[in-house]
């Protein structure tokens, strides 16, 4: 047949290349390349005697000549359209270095004749001529074969590009986009798989069962059959029902009169009866690529269409298995959008994508150009991620199967599944029929599926636990009844949110048709839906619904029972193709690029203020080499305002046993917090054996402290609190002196115990016994003897004297003066966070009035004594005596005694430092104008 | 550090929080136990409680996802929200910080034990719930959606989910933790973060906060089930680890710049 064809182009094409130059062109030119409008005059029809006159422009690019041939590319357009239609990507394929040709199909734009749906006896054959026309033109490159000639369409003009390549070898490479595999099963779907034991014409289960001869059709497609051949808005005004009518000169003599007669007939018939005769089913079929597929040896790019009802995902899954079966190369690009949603086809990035896709394929197999690469040989676009991903197949990776439970669950379980019968109603006239989708694009397009209850038998999963894509044709297994001899029914796997909102994945419907029942009695039908690509959720469900209506679609008419029969052993359901779950893809990256910046803010952060870490505060110029503790310029302000050290500098020597003293509120404890590095001064510092204070500064490990009492972690005994305190700081235990500290504790066995079973004084004396850790060489003390017992009082001071005697520098505060005026070599006198006074003990009580004496004879002493004193005479104190020395210094009392032969053990000023303080602190008060004995309240200087 | 583990573990608290992560998913297999047989015949979903019954794995799974909106939290929350300001409360940071412990190494060490404890405290709700099922449901493969799971994979998968609901509690322990340094009240951290765990994940339930509720803290809490999804599915996952890095870098700058600082006064 072909060389009879070869033959009959040949001749054609004479003719046609006559025409040709008899017409002179337009021309016109922009960047890249120019046009030229050609009538080409072509012969076709069943008899090779129409002729028409096809309107092209032909694109060249820029320096392709005779001497410099071009391949060339047709590109036809979709139904409705004409040859503008495709002017980008013309444009585009052009500058790529194509002569491309694109032209308005017999019936549209302004080309002559009528549609013939791309029909072999019409179309087809304009085509071979037009591929002639080229051939005959010098600037198209040619081989041995003929010329070097793509061809790519959208929809109609898509199905030509499959027709055209299964009739004419000399089309090289093809991009056919959104369009048919089998009209048949296209406009009269049944996705039964046994529902006849002849295979259905183009059938997606291979080339093989392609059986045109042998229909069984299925369930009209009446809405989108009706968009198409009942008048379509845009198609050319002239050839319109509409406009035939009004013209008023005579009846029409068609109700299509723009598709040649048999079309139309084969319409008219099948719309009304909702069925298709044989001669509507053989035309279909003839103007099906199923049929002739096995020819094409054309590489294919085949687009399609994620939201299409009319041309679904499955009608490339057809093409995709014939075409690789010839042994031709071939892929599939799944995109979004389709016949139902259009303008996402059209949208800027999908059609950019088709583009540099088809320019791809043709550089590769058109101008055999091998370094090209073409990419996976599927891709896929997932919806939810906005992204492309490939896989070998659609359907050819993992599947997840559902079983049907009769209490309307789908279940993995097989197990779980419960038998029984669900029955659904087709009511009578097929009305009211539900609703999935609106091939008009009018009201009901943005509406969800609606269903009609009692008409359909639903089965939903459990909220799923993890996203599932589904890539491929969900199948089912499923045993229906009915109580007649017919029944239809349609498919749809639904999406339902957790919103509840339910989505018909692609608008998708499976439909199905069996005829020849014996009433009442099951029947096993598998079923393949249409594919899908869908992400269900995680937290979404699965529903299966099998409606008796769909307003798309003819219903079933007579009113019937349907039953779904469940039977758990029968292994009953739906089997999903899953794919791997797209990692999603700008969402993921936000988040990146959120955490990486607060990431880096961190680092940023806590490198600068590794770099300003020292404390605020001067540096403290360090009172020579002996100084323990140098206090200069120190103030603290807290924030509400209260000044708790105003401006304090103080000196203490090594060796020294320092008092601090004051009334409550004075500000001892928070200069000791100072000290410690614990609070930050508001002005002047600290340093602590000539180091600059700052918190956490090492030197704090050469001093002992004991700040407010002493804190223990309540749940440790007290040895474990030693240990730890000591380990904390990151020194061998070895180095604590552990026994010594304990000796002073003096805790015995109650150490093992919880140390929130202490009484008071056993805590002060751990708290001691913790300052005393590791010997340091400062012991900080705040109000050491808080707490005890006069005995322990005595202990204390006793302990601090022999700490003092081995050379420890000492710090105590204490509001008793009593204290420090018994143990500290040197003190400081505070009020309202001032210094007072400071300076040695004997200095601060001054020429102090009275010694404190102890001899050998204590009657014999106070005797020769009474001479001396003055009006405070002599009196015993402890094992002592205090004598009012009455001006005369201790030298007079010493020689006195040593005159009357007493010995003199011990002789100290008797220290007033009471008198002394409060004397201090009331002059300090008066001052400044301030009552006594109201240390609180703010003193702002 | 090794002071502060051992501070932290002789606690009673500790022991009490660790003690009921073993104790609840135990206590739990105990009532799916008693209350086996109905669920079947109720028909219950194929969730993941609805297969906790299937075996010791399943129950280990189960016990994750229900310990994981709550008790886990409480308990994490406590472990990150509790050791700076108890130290506060009983008083002894003050003398930690004059023996002397640097401020940051403080919080550091501080920092480690309590996400120490926190892993451990949700590493002991699987291997609870998987002993626990193991006696009253037997051994098995993990039953999943869409088929099962043997020993190997099912641990493995059950492992990277413990360790993705650790990772997913880290912003709320770092909150926890913030509020630790800022405070002498050890009440006060652990209940703001367990209160901001639960508006965080009241607030993810509204719809109209669309996009904004994916940045919730608590919004992908639970993703780990899609690791046992099959295939297995990752996506969620790793927003889920993502979205937590912000909180925790926040809270943690905030917690050292302020514990820095701070004048000591406890």
């Amino acid at each position: 047949m072909s060389n009879s064809i070869r033959r009959w182009a040949a001749l054609l094409g004479a003719l046609a290349m006559v025409w040709a130059m008899a017409v002179p062109p337009a021309v016109a030119a922009s960047g890249g390349y120019r046009t030229e409008d050609h009538v080409i005059d072509v012969v076709d029809g069943p008899a090779g005697d129409q002729h028409v006159a096809i309107d092209s422009t032909l694109y060249l690019p820029s320096g392709v000549d005779a001497g410099h041939p071009a391949p060339a590319i047709i590109g036809a357009h979709g139904f409705g359209q004409d040859k503008h239609a495709l002017a980008a990507d013309a444009a585009l394929l052009a500058r790529r270095g194509y002569a491309v040709l694109l032209y308005s199909a017999r019936g549209f734009g302004n080309s002559t004749g009528k549609i013939g749906l791309d029909s072999p006896d019409y179309e087809v054959k304009d085509v071979h001529q037009l591929v002639d026309w080229l051939g005959a033109r010098p600037d198209v490159r040619r081989d041995a074969a003929g010329p070097l000639v793509g061809m790519f369409g959208e929809s109609y003009g898509g199905g030509m590009a499959l027709m055209a390549a299964a009739y004419d070898p000399r089309i090289r490479a093809i991009v056919p986009i959104v369009t048919w595999n089998s009209l048949v099963r296209s406009f009269l779907p049944n996705d039964v798989a046994n529902a006849a034991a002849a295979p259905l014409p183009g059938a997606t289960s291979g080339p093989n069962d392609i059986s045109p001869s042998a229909p069984q059709p299925g369930v009209f497609k009446q809405g989108w059959a009706s968009v198409f051949l009942g008048g379509l808005p845009s198609l050319n005004a002239s050839s319109s029902p509409a406009a035939s009518l009004g013209n008023g000169a005579a009846m029409p003599p068609s109700p299509c009169p723009a598709f040649v007669d048999a079309v139309c007939n084969a319409y008219v018939a099948t719309a009304e009866a909702g069925q298709a005769p044989p001669e509507a089913l053989a035309l279909m079929a003839a103007s099906s690529p199923a049929g002739v597929i096995s020819r094409i040896k054309a590489p294919t790019l085949l687009v399609q269409g994620e939201s299409d009802t009319l041309f679904d995902l499955s009608e490339a899954a057809a093409s995709q298995a014939a075409i690789a079966a010839n042994g031709v190369p071939v892929k599939t690009v799944w995109i979004p959008g389709g016949h139902s949603a259009l303008p996402g086809l059209n949208a800027g990035s999908t059609a950019q994508r088709i583009q540099s896709l088809a320019g791809a394929w043709f550089d590769r197999w058109l101008k055999a150009d091998a370094s090209v690469n073409t990419g996976p040989a599927f891709e896929w676009y997932d919806a939810a991620t906005k992204r492309y991903f490939a896989g070998a197949t659609p359907a050819g990776g993992t599947s997840r199967t559902l079983f049907l439970s009769s209490d309307r669950r789908l279940t993995d379980q097989a197990r779980s599944a419960r038998p029984g019968i669900v029955p659904f109603l087709n009511p009578a006239g097929g009305q009211p029929a539900a609703l999935s989708q609106d091939p008009t694009g009018g009201f009901f397009s943005g509406l969800p599926p609606l269903d009609i209850p009692g008409q359909n038998a639903s089965f939903e999963t459990a909220p799923l636990p993890g996203a599932v894509e589904v890539v491929g044709s969900p199948h089912l297994r499923l045993r229906v009844a009915s109580s007649t001899s017919e029944l239809v029914a349609f498919v749809k796997v639904e999406d339902v949110a957790t919103d509840a909102t339910v989505t018909l994945p692609g608008g998708l419907v499976g439909a199905i048709r069996l005829t020849g029942l014996t009433p009442g009695v099951p029947k096993d039908v598998e079923v393949t839906m249409p594919a899908l690509a869908h992400l269900f959720k995680a937290g979404d469900r699965i529903r299966l619904i099998l409606a008796a209506t769909d307003s798309a679609y003819a219903n079933q008419r007579t009113a019937a029972v349907y039953g779904i029969t469940v039977d758990p052993a029968a292994s009953l359901g739906l089997s999903l193709p899953t794919a791997a779950v797209p990692a999603g893809g700008g969402h993921v990256t936000a988040y990146a690029i959120v955490a990486a910046v607060a990431l880096a803010a961190a680092a940023v952060l806590v490198l600068t203020r590794r770099r300003s870490a020292v404390a605020p505060g001067a540096a403290v110029e360090s009172a020579g080499a002996t100084a323990a503790v140098t206090i200069s310029g120190l103030t603290k302000r807290f924030r509400g305002g209260f000044l708790a050290v105003d401006n304090l500098s103080l000196s203490i020597g090594r060796g020294q046993v320092f008092g601090l003293l004051g009334p409550n509120g004075a500000g001892k404890t928070t200069t000791i917090r100072m000290l410690l590095g614990l609070v930050y001064p508001t002005a002047g510092g600290t340093a602590i054996f000539g180091e600059t204070m700052r918190p956490g500064h090492p030197v704090l490990s050469r001093v002992g402290t004991l700040v407010e009492g002493p804190r223990f972690v309540p749940h440790l005994s007290g040895i474990d609190n030693l240990r730890l305190f000591w380990r904390a700081g990151g020194r061998p235990l070895s180095e604590a002196h552990m026994e010594a500290a304990l000796a002073v504790a003096e805790l015995g066995d109650a150490v093992n115990r919880p140390v929130r079973t202490y009484s008071h004084g056993m805590r002060q004396r751990l708290g001691i016994a913790q300052a005393l850790l590791g010997q340091p060489e400062l012991l900080i003390l705040d109000e050491p003897t808080n707490g005890l017992d006069p005995q322990q009082m005595y202990e204390m001071r006793q302990l601090i004297r022999t700490l003092a005697g081995r050379g420890i520098t000492v710090l105590l505060s204490s509001h008793l003066l009593g204290e420090v005026e018994q143990v500290c070599t040197h003190a400081a006198i505070m009020d309202r966070g001032r210094l007072v006074a400071s300076g040695t003990v004997a200095d601060l009580v001054g020429a102090s009035p009275t010694v404190y004496v102890e001899v050998d004879d204590t009657e014999e002493g106070a005797r020769v004594l009474r001479s001396l004193a003055g009006p405070g005479g002599v009196k015993s104190e402890g094992t002592g005596l205090v004598v009012d020395l009455d001006g005369s210094g201790p030298a007079a009392v010493a020689a006195a005694l040593v005159a009357a032969g007493v010995g003199l053990q011990a002789m100290t000023p008797r220290r007033h430092l009471e008198d002394v303080f409060l004397g201090l602190i009331e002059d300090e008060r008066e001052a400044s104008g301030r009552p006594a004995g109201n240390a609180d309240g703010g003193k702002v200087a | 550090m090794i002071v502060e583990l051992i501070k932290q573990v002789r606690r009673l608290r500790t022991k009490l929080g660790l003690g009921a992560m073993v104790g609840l998913p135990a206590l739990l297999a105990l009532v799916f136990w008693l209350g086996r047989g109905q669920a079947g015949e109720r028909g219950a979903p194929q969730d993941i409680f609805a297969l906790a019954t299937q075996s010791g794995l399943n129950f280990a799974a189960a016990s994750l996802e229900a310990m994981g909106r709550f008790f886990l939290v409480v308990v994490v929350a406590l472990f990150a929200g509790e050791p700076v300001a108890g130290e506060a409360n009983w008083g002894t940071l003050r003398y930690l910080l004059v023996r002397p412990v640097p401020r940051p190494r403080l919080l550091r060490d501080k920092l480690v034990v309590a996400m120490l404890l926190g892993a451990v405290a949700i590493l002991l709700v699987p291997l609870a719930g998987m002993a626990a099922g193991t006696i009253a449901f037997g051994w098995g493969r993990l039953q999943i959606p869409f088929g099962s799971l043997g020993t190997g994979p099912a641990l493995t998968k059950l492992a990277i989910g413990t360790a993705y609901e650790a990772v997913s509690l880290s912003a709320i322990a770092a909150l926890a933790f913030m509020l630790s340094t800022m405070t002498s009240s050890p009440a006060g951290p652990v209940s703001v973060a367990v209160g901001a765990a639960i508006v965080s994940q009241i607030l993810d339930a509204i719809p109209s906060l669309g996009n904004v509720a994916k940045w919730l803290p608590t919004h992908y809490w639970g993703a780990w089930t899609q690791i046992l999804a099959r295939p297995p599915q990752s996506g969620d996952m790793l927003r889920g680890v993502l979205a937590q890095l912000p909180y925790v870098a926040v809270f943690c700058v905030v917690a050292w710049f302020w514990f820095q600082r701070k004048d000591i006064l406890s």
